[in-house]
């Protein structure tokens, strides 16, 4: 039980930014883009925070610059996808590949010549010494900082989007059935447009965090597969926010774990690196199956309209 | 031709907002590329991974496939490669066994690499993209463990990459010109080119896979056994991506290292899209791409600009090239392309 809690703070904070992500990457998957270019919105935003506040001497200054830079980055792929009709896989992997040349030439550039930079401070933390007494609480609330605990809001924040507004449900309904929703009135190009800044503000938030978070540094394709990682997680999650934070904090667990043994144990570290990736492998394939057999019901019984597993997907505010 | 003048004028942009010179940088990476004979030699050797790769990627796309892992399977194909050209034993086989033994390894390793992913997408539906991009960086991290704590040999290459021992001669192409890395590896990729391009213009495998792409369902009622044509497709697909990192350890390293720094299984991807999948066109895709990186490697030892420049423009070419309508030309065009944006039924929903 010691380990765990001892797991569950790097492990949390580990999850914040697959969190982020995962939020982003959902809204873009309601809406029906296969977004994987998740990864390179990350990357981009964790570079440009971490060398904006280099440069101003102001971490929040870097963050705002952060997520900004992975906005633009996102509109970039809704112009190329929205008004150029490009693959947006196509594009998604073009970008990633972009933003890891990008954020790499200035590094060595510009940056300090050392492969990474560093800063001096992080995000400032969050303490409550009256909390000390107390384990599990302390564990969770103490020592973190702002936008872990905005990472857990965004995750409510998703699930009152997609299941309570207007745009919400327009976008799901795009997601489900485009054509259905232009002949409902629905005007999909703009509304699926305006989840690429969206989904690129929420990844964003999640590169910012990566690199001013606990570590407060960026170094080369610092991100290494994360917002891939992440929209597994969403289609494990099925569209759902809080299977995709369920999902985050598992990867974030699995890292924490990976980190512990890494430092402890002569066991080959790059093994239990893996673990995150095959993790998300197998819940790709969960997610798939489940998937499989929603459709095989639906198949089976074809007026079910309120079939159960079929409303939860539509609903999706868990 | 639009697309790759919009990529260098970006990364021209990018040169002047870090106050490089674009004109230097880009008289730089000519000459790293083409600006002696043993510098186009190189770059022609740098195309032969490249040329694997991309035809790789095309293999399993034009089957309905894609394969996004062919860095993964570039690896451990690379490595398998090495393995069983260093793998004590094997040094007192003849050249024309052991070369092709060497060969067949690394296909070998790299169809393997692509099971797990056929696996999960055949019984449980799990999407190739993303379940090959998650096996590419599992084979970065065996790569690592495998060059590092079994095979790891004493002497150090260049830069401080640790690498496995040696191939030894037998295994290895002999170079078609002294220190240029070129061995008629090239010309079996150009064959496999021709080989694939043939395959799917004129068998009839190469039809039931065409027939794949258009949708697995209409295959499948037309008697097509989907499972096993996409094995067919996966495998084939990594077994290519395999034999460029056998290229690469055979014409450049002469053992597999880590880190290995490269982008090739991915560059590979974006030569193919470059030139739409199409076969008879990847060898000049991956030649210009190929031109790009060695002409990146050449500015980093000509003037003080950072070689990713290169994969800047690399990646912006194919946003560019992904362009299916280009209504900006026109102002009206475009306008109609706006209130297209409102009237598209959007039909590809791609499901995850």
């Amino acid at each position: 039980l010691d380990t765990a809690l001892f797991l569950l703070k790097p492990g949390l904070q580990l999850a914040a930014p697959l969190i982020f992500a995962g939020v982003g990457g959902l809204l873009s998957y309601r809406a029906g883009v296969f977004n994987i270019a998740l990864e390179g919105f990350m990357l981009f935003a964790a570079f440009f925070s971490v060398s904006v506040a280099a440069a101003s001497g102001s971490i929040w200054l870097g963050l705002a610059a952060g997520v900004l830079s992975a906005v633009l980055l996102a509109v970039v792929m809704g112009v190329a996808t929205s008004i150029f009709m490009a693959d947006e896989v196509i594009v998604g992997i073009a970008l990633n590949l972009l933003s890891l040349g990008l954020t790499t030439y200035l590094l060595t550039t510009g940056g300090q010549g050392a492969g990474y930079i560093q800063l001096n401070s992080g995000l400032p933390l969050f303490e409550a010494p009256f909390l000390d007494q107390v384990p599990l609480v302390s564990q969770v609330i103490n020592g973190r900082d702002p936008l872990e605990f905005a990472a857990w809001l965004s995750i409510p924040l998703a699930a009152f989007l997609l299941g309570r507004t207007k745009y919400g449900l327009q976008l799901r309904a795009i997601g489900e059935n485009p054509v259905a929703a232009r002949a409902a009135g629905v005007r999909v190009g703009p509304i699926r447009f305006s989840t690429f800044p969206l989904s690129g503000f929420f990844a964003g938030l999640g590169g910012a965090e990566l690199a001013l978070g606990s570590v407060h540094l960026f170094s080369e394709n610092m991100t290494s597969g994360r917002g891939i990682i992440a929209f597994a997680a969403v289609i494990f999650g099925g569209g759902g926010p809080v299977a995709v934070g369920i999902a985050s904090v598992l990867f974030g667990m699995a890292q924490a774990v990976a980190g512990l043994l890494q430092l402890g144990s002569r066991f080959p570290p790059q093994f239990v690196l893996m673990v995150p990736y095959v993790l998300a492998m197998v819940a790709l394939a969960l997610g798939g199956w489940r998937r499989a057999r929603r459709l095989f019901r639906s198949a089976a019984e074809p007026a079910t309209e309120t079939d159960p597993a079929e409303a939860s997907a539509l609903g999706g505010t868990a | 031709m639009v697309a790759v003048s919009l990529a260098f004028l970006v990364g021209a942009a990018v040169l002047v907002a870090t106050q490089q010179s674009p004109i230097d940088v880009a008289g730089a990476i000519y000459e790293g590329a083409f600006g002696s004979s043993a510098a186009t030699l190189t770059t022609l050797a740098q195309t032969t991974p490249l040329l694997l790769v991309a035809l790789s990627f095309a293999f399993a796309f034009r089957a309905g496939v894609f394969n996004a892992g062919g860095q993964g399977q570039f690896l451990m194909g690379a490595f398998a490669g090495a393995w069983a050209g260093f793998t004590p034993g094997l040094e007192n086989l003849p050249a024309i066994v052991h070369v092709p033994l060497v060969m067949l390894a690394g296909a070998l390793g790299g169809a393997l690499w692509t099971l797990p992913p056929f696996i999960l997408k055949v019984v449980a539906g799990a999407n190739e993209i993303l379940t090959t991009l998650m096996m590419s960086y599992v084979a970065d991290l065996a790569n690592q463990y495998l060059v590092l704590d079994i095979f790891r040999s004493a002497h150090i290459q260049a830069g401080t990459n640790a690498q496995t021992p040696n191939l030894v001669a037998s295994a290895r192409f002999p170079e078609l010109v002294a220190g240029s890395h070129l061995t008629i590896m090239l010309f079996l990729a150009l064959a496999a080119a021709v080989a694939v391009w043939l395959l799917y213009r004129n068998s009839v495998l190469g039809f039931e896979l065409r027939l794949m792409r258009t949708g697995a369902l209409l295959a499948r009622s037309s008697g097509v056994q989907t499972s096993r044509r996409v094995f067919v497709a996966m495998t084939g697909s990594g077994a290519l991506a395999g034999l460029a990192g056998v290229a690469l350890v055979t014409g450049f390293l002469g053992a597999d290292i880590t880190p290995l720094n490269t982008n090739v299984g991915f560059n590979g991807i974006l030569a193919s899209l470059l030139v739409s999948n199409s076969p008879l066109l990847i060898p000049f895709a991956a030649l210009f791409f190929a031109a790009l990186e060695q002409g990146g490697i050449g500015l980093q030892i000509f003037t003080s600009t950072s070689p990713y420049i290169a994969d800047v423009v690399i990646a912006t070419v194919i946003v560019f090239a992904s362009a299916r309508t280009v209504p900006a030309l026109r102002p009206k065009r475009l306008l109609q392309a706006l209130r297209a944006m409102r009237a598209e039924p959007i039909v590809d929903g791609r499901p995850g």
